[in-house]
């Protein structure tokens, strides 16, 4: 017998290379895009793309902090200073970094390349550029202010351009710059409030979903930042480096879900194996029960790699779900099968029933629609499947034990057959507090989800709370309200983001936006360009005006020279377009902020201090000129995520109801699966109730973690519900489904104290729902045949 | 644009060596001429002016540019607050009251509009001249000479202080201030900018 196992390895091992090599060849990803639906149209499309790319993910913000000395004691002035002095340092360093596409920490003087363009273009890019300031008496008022100016105190100010810019159109660039900038302090960079943080802001190169790239930037920001502090006081206590925004947050998400899932599936991997240890004795089942799962979850990874070419993080994190579910299959093998290894009747038509159960509930999951589900569905789909084939035809001869194993693990859990019995007089009452429990939660309705963007996100409250301080910090927006304006080519969108502008500098005036950046304060469309040039006079009329303004003044017109000569420029040049500020930060802004596609061109307008999305969209309701889209990242995604989970619950149902139709074919015992019905109707009743008692509210995560519970439970129910009336075959199958549901309790229950919440969530859901359908199983479990029977 | 703050910095800087005159030019008997090395004739005139009250000065400020056809004539009053404000006040050709601290700046032109702050304690480039003006107003030489090279020549009767920006010459701001005066008594700053601008202020001895 055992020479014909042999061709049956021997595949195995050939199909264990093949989906090692798939694996290896797939890549992990963890942005949250992908766990959200595909898009439905451009405008959707374009807000995935932000969410995957957008400059909101390459931003990396990295903070130099003191740590205080006593609890709140603020920082010398010398630190102070020697903080900035770092800030300076690494701002030198970094800007050399070709990884980073630039850095900021907020010295304007740094930027002197970005303040010599905007210097130089200034006549096309202030709106004050019109016929009537360049009119005799448009001069004459602006000479006589200059002339005012000058005088005072802030004359020290305009001094350096007066010459050159008398109309003082640099002044007004420089207030749309400032009121869009952080404000600085005295310091000259971003400091915090008390002085102890200094903060630079960057962009990486590296686009937001290449992980390692990001992961790279990182390491070399950091290590500049180490090397800057080298050069900190001796004797003195360096600051820490901390980093925020989403370029860090996605790496450490992407590291975190893969240790994690890493620590905890050893860790879940010695727990199960001792439980099992303890309850069969045979180290052979351990070392052999290991093969289905094994071969399952790197089945489940080729699958989903082959499918998909790239493997989320969550997808990985869940190979722990394997262990839990996987082994279940080998433990009915060991522990029901008769003790002289007869075939048993019916058995495996059972273990295949039971997988086909599970994978229905798996196939729930495949159909909701979500990318990154999708992935969940497919990998426990396909492991599971290769794990029970794998159980069946690899498995069964080795797996034979000796009888004294049975007789003893037979007496230890001589208890079982009595509890369960003695719990079937429950059923009422459980059935009972099911329906409260279901009654509560429906009365909920959709106050029961929270859809919001963070319940997605994989990183830490207090790591989300630090970011949001820096960003305000850094003047950085929320990056969560855009406008997307597209044209035909980069002039329409141009010309249609102008009349767009014109809207929102009512709402500005108005109060009821703060702000908003556009590209077109950087690159106005040529027509705007032309029409200022035209509304700069001649060279020889400028003179003679300049002449007349200054005229009985103190000022002279000699000394104005450089403004003739820039007007002269000015009109003669060729209109800006986005190559003016290569190579600047403004370039980079400028190019993260207009998107050329195949279809025309689209540029993003980011708006500051937007009212909740329903009211901004009413009010740019004069604003939505044909190509103008608004883009609320939270709002649309919480609108994504609920119609997914709508959708997700119907499949859901279908799902269960699946099951039932499937056991009721097989079975064809009405009372049966009316027991099984009852106790994973129970169960998930009781299993939503105590997540909504520990949460308040419930995620996407739950929902699905809910169907890989339809998947357990009904396997534990099915055995329960059809359990035969030989006293040894009843006694084996109870004990083989508690092994089974200890160890997927034990395995979730690790996952349970993850730090990543998505992974955290899905191991509560698990972990209670396998304890409470263990428990509901038996409560609904067949009855004993009585003994006189 | 973005030098607007370093400029601003450096207007600070330039009115508040214009105030010195302002700071110590109440007479008080000059204390005995002595020999001795440069540092030390230097600390004896640093003290002598710190010693000196000062409320409501007359100053008059002359500035040559080439941006003027004529000098333009400032004419205001300087004031020392203890422990460390100073007050310019300008009342012609234009009104406003500028307030310096050791931590802020403040513009007042008393139209109503809100004043101009500037917060300087930690202003990279400012804080070394700061910290240098503030030496001459509590006679620490040894701050003035942190920020500046500084030469002096004459007598303690009639004597002149060069002082020249340490470190990097800047693009723009100061070439050099020269102050001079009568023993305890300051009574001429005058400041070349790079731009060619001359700002002359005089304290008429009263």
């Amino acid at each position: 017998m055992t020479t014909r196992l042999w061709p049956r390895w021997l595949l195995w091992l050939l199909f264990v290379a093949a989906c090692a090599v798939q694996v290896n060849r797939s890549t992990v990803v963890t942005d949250v895009s992908s766990f959200l639906p595909g898009p439905a149209d451009a405008t959707q499309r374009l807000m995935i793309d932000q969410l995957r790319d957008g400059l909101s993910t390459r931003i990396l913000i990295l903070g130099l902090r003191l740590e205080p000395a006593a609890a709140d004691s603020r920082p010398s002035a010398a630190q102070t200073q020697a903080l900035v002095g770092a800030s300076r340092t690494l701002r030198q360093r970094l800007a050399r970094e070709p990884s980073l596409a630039w850095v900021s920490n907020g010295d304007l003087d740094a930027l002197e390349a970005e303040r010599d363009r905007l210097f130089a273009a200034r006549y096309l890019l202030a709106d004050s550029t019109t016929p009537q300031q360049f009119s005799e008496d448009g001069l004459r008022q602006a000479f006589a202010q200059l002339q005012d100016a000058l005088a005072s105190a802030r004359g020290a100010l305009i001094r350096p351009i007066a010459a050159a810019d008398p109309t003082l159109a640099a002044l007004q660039l420089l207030d749309r710059a400032s009121r869009q900038a952080a404000p600085l302090g005295g310091a000259g960079v971003w400091l915090s409030q008390d002085g102890s943080v200094a903060l630079l802001l960057m962009e990486t190169r590296a686009r937001g979903h290449d992980i390692d790239a990001l992961r790279d930037a990182l390491r070399i920001a950091r290590g500049n930042a180490d090397a800057v502090l080298l050069q900190w006081p001796a004797g003195q206590r360096a600051p820490v480096v901390d980093m925020a925004g989403a370029a860090y947050f996605n790496v450490m998400a992407h590291d975190a879900i893969g240790q994690d899932a890493h620590q905890l599936a050893l860790l879940a991997l010695a727990l199960v194996a001792a439980l099992l240890w303890w309850a069969l004795r045979s180290p052979r089942f351990l070392v052999l029960a290991l093969v289905p799962v094994a071969t399952g979850a790197l089945a489940g990874f080729a699958l989903v790699g082959w499918a998909y070419g790239t493997i989320h993080g969550i997808t990985l994190a869940f190979g722990v779900t394997l262990i839990g579910e996987a082994v279940d299959y080998a433990i009915y093998t060991f522990v029901q099968k008769g003790a002289d290894d007869a075939p048993q009747a019916g058995f495996w038509r059972q273990i295949y029933l039971a997988a086909l159960t599970s994978m229905i509930g798996f196939a729930a999951m495949y159909f909701s629609g979500f990318a990154g589900l999708q992935q969940l569905g497919l990998f426990s789909m396909g492991g599971l499947l290769v794990a029970v084939l794998c159980t069946r035809w690899l498995l069964p001869v080795w797996l034979q034990r000796p009888a004294a194993t049975t007789a003893g693990s037979a007496h230890r859990f001589a208890w079982l057959l009595p509890l369960s019995q003695h719990l079937r007089a429950w059923r009422w009452p459980v059935v009972l507090a099911a329906l409260g429990f279901a009654a509560l939660l429906v009365q909920r309705g959709d106050g029961l989800w929270m859809d919001s963007l963070d319940s997605l996100s994989a990183s830490s409250p207090e790591d989300n709370r630090r970011d949001l301080q820096y960003r305000e910090q850094v003047g950085v927006p929320d990056l969560r309200t855009l406008l997307s304006v597209r044209g035909a080519d980069l002039e329409q969108a141009l010309q249609r983001t102008e009349a767009t502008t014109r809207v929102l500098d009512g709402l500005v005036a108005r109060g009821l936006l703060r702000g908003y950046d556009s590209p077109t304060d950087l690159l106005p469309s040529q027509a705007v360009q032309r029409a200022r040039q035209a509304a700069l006079p001649s060279d020889e009329v400028l003179r003679s005006r300049v002449a007349e303004a200054t005229r009985g003044g103190r000022l002279q017109a000699q000394a104005f020279e450089p403004f003739l000569a820039d007007v002269a420029t000015t009109r003669a040049r060729v209109p800006l377009g986005p190559d003016h500020y290569a190579g600047t930060v403004l370039g980079a802004w400028l190019s993260a902020q207009t998107m050329q596609s195949a279809d025309g061109v689209t540029v993003l307008v980011l708006l500051r201090g937007a009212p909740p999305a329903r009211e901004t969209r009413a009010l740019l309701q004069p604003a939505m000129l044909p190509g103008v889209g608004l883009i609320d990242l939270q709002g649309d995604v919480e609108q994504l995520v609920a119609q997914y989970r709508q959708r997700a619950m119907q499949t859901a149902l279908v799902g269960t109801l699946c099951i039932f139709v499937v056991l009721m074919v097989q079975l064809r015992r009405p009372r049966a699966v009316l027991s099984m019905v009852a106790a994973i109707s129970t169960t998930l009743a009781i299993t939503c109730g105590a997540l909504w008692l520990l949460h308040g509210q419930l995620t996407v995560f739950h929902l699905v973690s809910l169907l890989l519970v339809v998947g357990v439970v009904s396997n534990y129910t099915l055995f329960f519900a059809t359990l035969s009336s030989e006293p040894g075959a009843r006694q084996r199958a109870s004990l083989s489904v508690l092994l089974a549901a200890s160890s997927t309790f034990i395995a979730f229950a690790t996952l349970a104290f993850s730090s990543t919440p998505v992974l955290a969530m899905i191991g509560q859901t698990v972990s209670i729902g396998a304890a409470v359908g263990l428990a509901g199983s038996m409560v609904f479990s067949a009855e004993a045949p009585s003994p006189g029977a | 644009m973005a030098t607007m703050r370093t400029r601003l910095a450096w207007a600070t800087f330039t009115l508040l060596t214009l105030m010195m005159p302002a700071l110590h030019a109440q007479v008080r008997p000059a204390p005995a001429p002595a020999d001795g090395s440069e540092d030390e004739r230097l600390r004896r005139i640093l003290l002598a002016v710190a010693a000196q009250p000062m409320s409501g000065t007359p100053f008059v400020e002359r500035r040559t540019s080439p941006l003027y056809a004529s000098p333009l004539e400032l004419r205001g009053t300087l004031s020392f607050k203890p422990p460390g404000t100073i007050e310019k006040r300008t009342t012609s050709p234009i009104r406003e009251v500028l307030t310096i601290t050791s931590e802020t700046l403040t513009i007042d032109a008393g139209n109503g509009a809100p004043p101009t702050i500037v917060k300087m304690d930690t202003q990279g480039q400012l804080s070394g001249y700061v910290l240098g003006l503030r030496a001459v107003l509590t006679g620490d030489d040894k701050l003035l000479r942190q920020a500046f090279d500084t030469r002096l020549s004459g007598s303690f009767e009639a004597w002149k202080l060069l002082l020249l920006p340490r470190g990097a010459q800047p693009r723009r701001g100061i070439r050099q201030i020269l102050v001079s005066g009568v023993g305890a008594q300051l009574r001429q700053i005058d400041t070349t900018e790079i731009n060619g601008d001359l700002i002359e202020m005089a304290i008429p001895p009263r």
